[in-house]
């Protein structure tokens, strides 16, 4: 997908398999993703600059470039307002909601999952996950992100945009690819937002 | 609404990749699993948070830098997934949303110029990247 109008999201990409420049760079088939909505900037907010104009982009855009080409990048981030550019890993996760992605690993004996949960709670009170014999997960929680207001160093910040979570309940199901046994479930919710956990496999025995 | 992945056949059985949310985690915007920005503003300063999931294991080597036009750019790098495992066996991926590890930076604009000197960073327990960084030109309150 390439736009001439609009710069939100631009993500690097390494797709141009005959650049002789760097033949270190593995051909990267482009990832499927879809658009990204940037922070939007309301002109309001900018009293303290009279010459400060910001489009308004009828929806997000998205530009794909290759992963040589600093000088050219470094150029559209300087044109963009109200955009947000990712490189590296940044631009190479699965596009989709803001928590609950996952990550499944899988051994001879164990599953191995990793849910992306930032803004969530890990107050006991308001976590909970659980596991059923036939490996389906069950995630409960409140997230405490996207809030309208925030108060913070004796300040009272009007949020201009609403990316992050609202804040809330929730739930997120998803299910591993076989039966395991739910009493050997080890779990750990880290201080860095994601959830992981292990749980050995059950083979049926007919 | 679910996050949706394409199926993989294993030797045991089917990967059934769909995850189901219900309530706020299907409200919050579409994007990556890393660089998701809100931004706010007070009467002196500006306060924006980053979505940086698993990253907290690198904290050092998050860089945060602020122009005073108002340019962020943050820099770190996606730790390698360590999965316990006690008696060393090898974890085969089936299925992969979150970010690769490896080098990132995120960049974005604040609505104004800013003074870079005054910027406070906070990195909550939740995966959140908050900074509060003071508009420039404002007379700090001394109360």
């Amino acid at each position: 997908m390439r736009s001439s109008s609009g710069l939100n999201g631009m993500r690097e990409n390494n797709s141009f398999p005959d650049n002789t420049r760097n033949p270190q760079i593995l051909e990267v088939t482009p990832l499927n993703s879809m658009p990204y909505i940037g922070p939007v900037t309301h002109a309001s907010m900018s009293s303290n600059r009279m010459n400060d104009s910001v489009e308004k982009v009828g929806g997000p855009a998205m530009i794909f470039l290759p992963s040589d080409s600093s000088s050219e990048f470094s150029n559209l981030i300087s044109q963009t307002k109200t955009g947000v550019a990712l490189t590296g890993s940044a631009a190479m996760g699965k596009i989709g909601l803001t928590i609950g992605l996952v990550d499944i690993a899988e051994s001879e004996d164990s599953y191995y999952f990793r849910v992306a949960l930032p803004g969530v709670s890990r107050d006991e009170k308001e976590f909970s996950c659980e596991i059923e014999p036939d490996g389906k997960i069950m995630i409960k929680g409140a997230t405490t992100t996207g809030e309208q207001t925030v108060c913070k160093h004796n300040q009272i910040f009007k949020m201009l945009t609403q990316n992050l979570c609202p804040p809330g309940h929730f739930t997120i199901n998803f299910q591993l690819p076989g039966p395991v046994s739910n009493e050997e479930f080890n779990g750990n919710f880290g201080s860095d937002g994601v959830l992981e956990g292990v749980v050995k496999k059950v083979y049926y025995e007919d | 609404m679910n996050a949706e992945n394409n199926q993989t056949t294993t030797t045991h059985s089917k990967v059934i990749s769909h995850v189901f949310c219900t309530g706020t985690a299907k409200l919050g915007s579409v994007g990556p699993p890393i660089g998701l920005v809100d931004i706010g503003v007070s009467e002196v300063a500006y306060i924006f948070r980053v979505s940086l999931p698993g990253i907290e294991k690198n904290q050092d080597k998050i860089k945060c830098e602020i122009q005073r036009e108002g340019r962020v750019c943050i820099q770190g790098v996606i730790p390698e997934i360590a999965i316990p495992s006690d008696t060393g066996c090898l974890y085969r991926m089936q299925v992969q949303q979150l970010c690769p590890p490896g080098p990132f930076s995120i960049t974005f604009n604040l609505p104004g110029q800013v003074d870079p000197r005054l910027f406070s960073p906070n990195f909550r327990s939740d995966g959140i990247f908050e900074v509060v960084v003071v508009k420039l030109g404002v007379r700090i309150p001394t109360s």
